[in-house]
């Protein structure tokens, strides 16, 4: 072998390696020149840097004259043409001259099928539009324009699926399947998806929605909804539309594309840059953060504002638990209602803190105060409530959990007990009279829409945090979060009662001897060891009371204690 | 950030972009993927860029900043096969700063050698970089097949590159 051929041949193998396609033989080879070779890592550098000059725009311009005439022309208006003979022999007459290269036949790729494709004008290496200042200007220094794809690998999993529907497809798509960067169109009937790329970026695929793997930084959406998480370390996920194109900075977001071209983006978390429009004249981009959407036409490709939905996506489910999560928060008092958390519980429906068990508010009778029971009352009957309690120190520390935590602090009360812990709903009072609904600081609760926990003093109840993370596996407590006061419509007399929140057994918040139209913000953040979270309220003492006809002493008199919107803040599990 | 902060960070990224992404791609070798990583990295560079202190080497900023771009790409990548290795790397790294300070002259040579290419030679190269065709769209465009069009480019680059570094010999003959 010459030297030139020598030469050629190297240069053909580090080409093969900047357009992907060297086999790993050839790859082998390179590295192995380049180990031997010193003089050939420098011609490696020199490659690239010549690449470089050429691809990048204002650099290297190569010169472009027409044979015959010697004026300027655009080379594509020669490869457009029909005129391929005259290039051909253009072509033919610069071989002759050349050194004796061989030019196989084209063989087809072995195994594969190839797709017929027409030969497309996809871009003036990428590197010119990166690399533009125009482009810098928008802080955007990505294309829009999706880059070919010359190989195929797998860049992705899909980790879990749920009440799906694939439409027929060569993929076998089971949870586990990994699938291919090779752009081939995957329709989702019905149902949630989730992929794993290998960059670690998740995306939540709901139904119906087409959508396909472009790269492991890639996802084109043609219809339906995608929620993407991505951690640090894969910043730059993509998710591509029909016309547009957002480019994840740290963040999560959600992008919905109706089949019409519509496209909105709901952005979570972080921040994402947004770039719209079809052709590059007319592109426009914009940052777009956290609590920020935006919607882009499908037919002009106009940008506006929308409010940002944070409920519109599913952000992780669990096909275990047949469990969809949106983002919201964990609603104890839905929970106190028999429900999941998720808006499933009964309104007007309580704890006794006699038995532990579940009644409803409208088919109590008997509205007399009651003496609480002495011991800690499991609740059997809810994963996760613990039990309920009646917080009294007289008799020693109280009980506050299944496993046996105590609290000291609780002052002694009269250890009598009003109702139950209640999901909102009608109070009766005065007790010849209609049911009322609650209304807490100025507006109407204990309803769906503005949920709370009705808890007359005196009475305790322990959440199992643990029982709920079991229960929603993908997601993550992070705060405790709600207001507590004494209901606004309350009975023609005066409240004064106490409100506490403990977890495992610790103080961390504590209000004495609250009266109406006072109000306070609790938050409380949750660590991943945190178990048993314990809302409490003891009247205020003596002081203020009525009493039974036989002259028992009511020092409970109108504690209606409240705690408004109280939810479990929570994140999906990284 | 203000405005002017911009126009320091488009001025210098303008600037020193070449190099930067020259060292990518010679450290990743395939085109698309030191793309991304340029993106990656040039997001990065203007969200850290108030940490950047001038008057210091922009350049070299950018490149420790890409490093670690780098290594979690090839991290990701740790079982492809489609790798060089590390010995490889390190005597890159030496040789992309070898030739780092000649960059300017192997410019102006490339720009007199790409004016000594053959006609032919000239619209191949421009098929691929002026109009973003690879070499696949040129094979089929001149119904050739893909592997004749990977030598034709060989001997054109290799060509290209004996020239410039023939030129820079007798620019450094003459002075």
């Amino acid at each position: 072998m010459d030297n030139s051929q020598e030469q050629y041949d190297f240069t053909e193998l580090v080409l093969l390696a900047l357009q992907g396609e060297a086999s790993p033989a050839q790859m082998q080879e390179l590295n192995r020149i380049l180990i031997a070779r010193p003089d050939k890592v420098r011609v490696y550098v020199e490659l690239m840097e010549l690449f470089t000059e050429m691809s990048l725009q204002g650099s290297v311009e190569i010169p472009s004259t027409d044979v015959d005439s010697g004026k300027v022309v655009d080379s594509s208006t020669i490869v457009n043409s029909s005129d391929f003979d005259t290039w051909m022999k253009i072509l033919a007459e610069e071989e002759k001259t050349a050194l004796a290269i061989e030019i196989p036949k084209e063989e087809p790729e072995e195994g594969s099928i190839q797709k017929v494709e027409i030969p497309q004008k996809t871009k003036k290496i990428s590197l010119s539009v990166i690399f533009s200042v125009a482009a810098l200007l928008f802080i955007v220094l990505f294309i829009y324009v999706v880059p070919p794809v010359s190989t195929s690998v797998e860049v992705a999993v899909l980790t879990d699926s749920i009440q799906e529907n694939w439409s027929d497809t060569n993929t076998s798509m089971q949870n586990g399947t990994r699938l291919l960067d090779d752009g081939t169109p995957l329709l989702l009937r019905k149902g949630f998806a989730e992929l794993q790329f290998d960059t670690n970026a998740r995306v939540v695929i709901e139904g119906p929605a087409e959508f396909q793997i472009l790269a492991e930084d890639r996802i084109g959406l043609r219809y339906g909804r995608i929620y993407a998480t991505v951690p640090q370390a894969a910043t730059g996920f993509s998710v591509y539309t029909q016309n547009a194109k957002i480019i994840d900075l740290g963040t999560e977001f959600g992008v919905q594309t109706d089949i019409d071209g519509d496209t909105n983006l709901h952005v979570i978390k972080g921040k994402t840059t947004l770039i719209a429009g079809e052709k590059s004249d007319n592109k426009v981009s914009m940052e777009v953060g956290r609590g920020f959407a935006k919607k882009i036409s499908g037919i002009s490709s106009v940008i506006s504002d929308i409010p940002c939905n944070t409920k519109l996506f599913a952000r992780t489910f669990d096909s275990k638990e047949n469990f969809v999560w949106r983002g919201e928060p964990i609603n104890l008092a839905d929970i106190v209602g028999g429900g999941n958390g998720f808006g499933t519980g009964v309104i007007g429906s309580a704890v006794d803190p006699l038995t532990g068990e579940s009644f409803l508010l409208e088919n109590v009778i008997d509205w007399t105060p009651h003496k609480g029971q002495e011991h800690y009352v499991p609740v059997t009957w809810h994963d996760f409530i613990d039990g309920v309690f009646v917080p009294d120190s007289e008799l020693g520390p109280v009980t506050i959990s299944s496993n046996g935590l105590q609290f000291e602090l609780f002052p002694n009360t009269s250890h009598m007990v009003w109702a139950g812990v209640t999901n909102g709903g009608r109070l009766p009072e005065p007790l010849d009279e209609p049911a009322k609904d609650l209304w807490f600081n100025g507006l109407q609760y204990g309803n769906s829409l503005r949920p709370g926990i009705f808890m007359h003093s005196n009475l305790g109840v322990t959440f199992d945090l643990e029982a709920i993370r079991r229960a929603y596996p993908n997601i993550t407590l992070t705060e405790f979060r709600t207001r507590c006061g004494i209901c606004d419509n309350v009975p023609q007399r005066l409240p004064n009662a106490d409100f506490w929140v403990l977890m495992d057994g610790q103080l961390r918040f504590n209000e004495n001897a609250v009266k109406n139209d006072q109000f306070y913000e609790i938050s409380i953040p949750i660590s991943p060891s945190d178990r048993f979270l314990s809302l409490v309220t003891t009247d205020g003492g003596l002081d203020v009371c009525w009493s039974l006809e036989d002259g028992t002493p009511i020092p409970i008199d109108s504690d209606w204690c409240f705690f408004a919107d109280p939810y479990l803040i929570v994140k999906a599990k990284e | 950030m203000p405005l002017s902060k911009k126009t320091d960070f488009l001025g210098l990224y303008s600037k020193e972009q070449k190099k930067i992404f020259l060292f990518i791609l010679s450290m990743v070798h395939r085109q698309t993927d030191a793309e991304d990583i340029m993106q990656q990295t040039a997001a990065e560079m203007w969200r850290m860029f108030d940490r950047f202190k001038e008057g210091t080497n922009f350049a070299a900023w950018g490149i420790t900043i890409a490093r670690y771009r780098i290594l979690d790409y090839r991290k990701k990548q740790v079982r492809n096969s489609l790798f060089l290795s590390e010995d490889v790397y390190r005597k890159v790294i030496q040789e992309f700063q070898a030739i780092l300070p000649s960059s300017d002259k192997r410019k102006n040579a490339l720009r007199g050698c790409l004016n000594k290419l053959k006609e032919s030679d000239r619209r191949m190269l421009s098929m691929h970089y002026e109009d973003g065709f690879n070499y696949k769209q040129i094979a089929e465009k001149l119904r050739a097949s893909k592997t004749g069009i990977y030598k034709i480019m060989a001997r054109i680059h290799t060509n290209l590159n004996r020239c410039i570094q023939k030129t820079l010999l007798i620019w450094e003959t003459n002075g």
